[in-house]
């Protein structure tokens, strides 16, 4: 009991800690900011594309809802097709079902939604942005007390190492779930008040499969926007309980905080020029940085690389977070730290 | 403050959010992965079970088979004649004695789907005994991007659209050639049944499909492209169906005349 006790007290501390440095407001700022940009960008296009198509039509309103009714007419008759395979059913069907939502729900398709936006920002900001957020909360919480001589109170203390630096771990673990939190609330709220609209029950597709080294739509289904963005936020937090884990293992490795964003962060650079120029090499798809962006295995949407599915990508980055702690576990335990 | 109020909202926010991640991640996993159900063979393939009564083909006839969508089915022509029938009268008011049309067209198809019925025994046996094989095909592929009001992605879709239209069209017409060396093979183009109100961007587009499609035919003997998009943009509101989409009976009977000229006058 008193063991467990002491964990609880260990991890509050750590929490403590990262909450006092003022990390959070700076992560709030960055996710405002850009959030902020990004929302206003996208409304920038959609309504330049909208006074563009008017401009090019010649009467003013564009009637988007008889021309989706049509294209379902389209697809019915395609279903008749005697030609059509298991896999075209399915798709069509879905096709339909979805022009049928945005025609009972009086939305023109191409309108932006808060809903949508969240989702999208995240197809973008897993690769990169999200990382960054981590990095952000995660490379000082060895190395930062390295540098500024706090550990030794820590260790001059009867408590074993590992209970010190596993206290550390969960906080980061906290602390990375509740940003990923802040990031679903802040887009979700800011994009919804530049667009006006939520659209949360839009049905949208996935469950796209690899079917002999092709995608398979046989089994998509559409799930509603909000279960959608349920999904797509676990994938972020499991990248952020990955990079969680490999930032804090270089935080142990190296002495001052500088050195330990530098080389998270360089590596995350890097590894996107690595799937740029060596994209051939069988190695790259190992590479941690090549797995980051769990959220298109659900859109069915992205370029296949032979051999790469979610599992694989959960595999690769699981394999990655456990080695990195295995690592930091092992040289926090061994190493000579001078008071 | 923090222990008593901050950090407990933490530690309950926090293991409620990661139970609920930690759920969305497995169903994530489960409804990307195919290692479970693998009843897509189960299922008898649609192809097969469509084996339908062989017909009887005449070989000592003028045989017509019409391949391809709606257009070539014939859908909005009031007098329910379609294009093979069409050009069939013309021949027999022009003496000829025994015509016969194959009409194996599938409302709604697009060019993947003709791939597919060439493939099979039947197609390719009509094939073989033609001596007029009209192909209509395309406006379903294309159609989508036509409608569509998503600008921003319009220009890569419509290549990929393009490109994949090409290569089955290719397919099907070398398909056809190589069964039947002798019958003419007819391409119906595609109109504009939107009008100008569409845009010019796309009107490009459409017009960029039909010469793309003219160009494909010059690598096949024997094949004849029929324009129909001009007419069709002048006499917009004669050629239509009450759908505003289909060629009505004038409509289709001026795609007969376009076809009939092409091959017959001398």
């Amino acid at each position: 009991m008193r063991v467990g006790e002491l964990m609880h007290a260990l991890i509050r501390n750590e929490v403590l800690k990262i909450l006092l440095k003022k990390k959070m407001v700076l992560i709030l700022t960055l996710l405002i900011l850009f959030i902020s940009l990004f929302s206003y960008g996208q409304k920038y296009v959609y309504e330049q594309n909208l006074s563009r198509l008017e401009a090019s039509t010649s009467s003013a309103g564009y009637d988007w809802k008889s021309l989706a009714k049509q294209q379902i007419g389209d697809l019915e008759r395609r279903l008749n097709s005697p030609y059509i395979d298991e896999e075209g059913i399915n798709s069509i069907n879905i096709e339909i079902e979805q022009l049928n939502y945005f025609i009972e729900n009086d939305i023109n398709p191409v309108t932006p939604t808060a809903a949508r936006f969240t989702v999208e920002f995240i197809d973008q900001a897993i690769i990169m942005f999200i990382p960054l957020l981590i990095i952000i909360l995660a490379a000082d919480i060895v190395s930062g007390e390295l540098s500024n001589r706090t550990i030794k109170v820590l260790l001059t203390r009867a408590i074993p190492r590992w209970k010190i630096l596993f206290s550390k771990l969960m906080a980061l673990m906290i602390m990375s779930t509740l940003v990923v939190l802040l990031v679903a609330i802040i887009s979700t709220l800011i994009s919804g008040m530049f667009f006006g609209r939520w659209g949360f029950n839009e049905p949208v597709t996935t469950g796209f499969r690899l079917v002999n080294g092709s995608l398979n739509s046989s089994y998509v289904r559409t799930v509603s926007r909000v279960s959608y963005m349920i999904l797509v936020y676990s994938l972020t937090w499991f990248v952020s309980v990955v990079i969680a884990s490999i930032t804090l293992m270089i935080s142990v490795l190296v002495q001052n905080t500088a050195s330990a964003i530098g080389i998270v962060m360089s590596t995350l650079i890097g590894g996107q020029f690595l799937q740029f120029f060596l994209s051939d090499w069988v190695l790259v798809k190992y590479f941690f940085v090549s797995n980051l962006s769990l959220t298109k295995y659900l859109t069915g949407n992205y370029q296949q690389i032979e051999g790469m599915s979610l599992i694989f990508s959960v595999i690769v980055l699981g394999v990655w977070a456990a080695v990195s702690l295995a690592v930091g576990f092992y040289v926090f335990l061994k190493k000579d730290i001078l008071v | 403050m923090y222990n008593k109020l901050v950090w407990p909202l933490i530690l309950i926010v926090s293991l409620l959010l990661i139970s609920i991640f930690i759920g969305g991640f497995i169903t994530s996993i489960r409804i990307t992965s195919s290692k479970l159900e693998s009843n897509v063979e189960q299922k008898p393939s649609v192809i097969e079970s469509n084996e339908k009564k062989p017909l009887e083909i005449e070989t000592g006839a003028f045989n017509i088979l019409v391949l391809g969508d709606s257009i070539g089915f014939g859908l909005g022509d009031e007098d329910n004649l379609g294009l093979g029938q069409r050009y069939a009268k013309r021949l027999e008011d022009a003496g000829a004695e025994l015509v016969n049309v194959y009409n194996q067209s599938v409302n709604g198809a697009v060019s993947g789907e003709l791939v597919l019925e060439i493939d099979q025994r039947e197609t390719m046996a009509l094939a073989e005994e033609a001596d007029l094989i009209i192909l209509s095909i395309g406006g379903n592929n294309i159609n989508r991007l036509l409608r569509t009001q998503n600008i921003i992605n319009l220009e890569i879709d419509y290549n990929e659209t393009l490109e994949q239209y090409l290569e089955d069209l290719e397919f099907v017409l070398e398909s056809l050639r190589k069964v039947n060396q002798n019958a003419h093979i007819a391409v119906i183009g595609l109109y504009n049944p939107y009008g100008i109100e569409i845009g010019q961007d796309k009107i490009r587009l459409l017009i960029e499909w039909n010469y793309q499609t003219q160009l494909l035919l010059t690598k096949i003997d024997k094949t004849a492209y029929v324009s129909v998009y001009d007419q069709f943009a002048q006499h917009i509101d004669d050629y239509l169906y009450i759908d505003e989409f289909h060629p009505n009976n004038q409509g289709y009977e001026h795609m007969t005349n376009e076809l009939f000229e092409l091959l017959e006058k001398d």
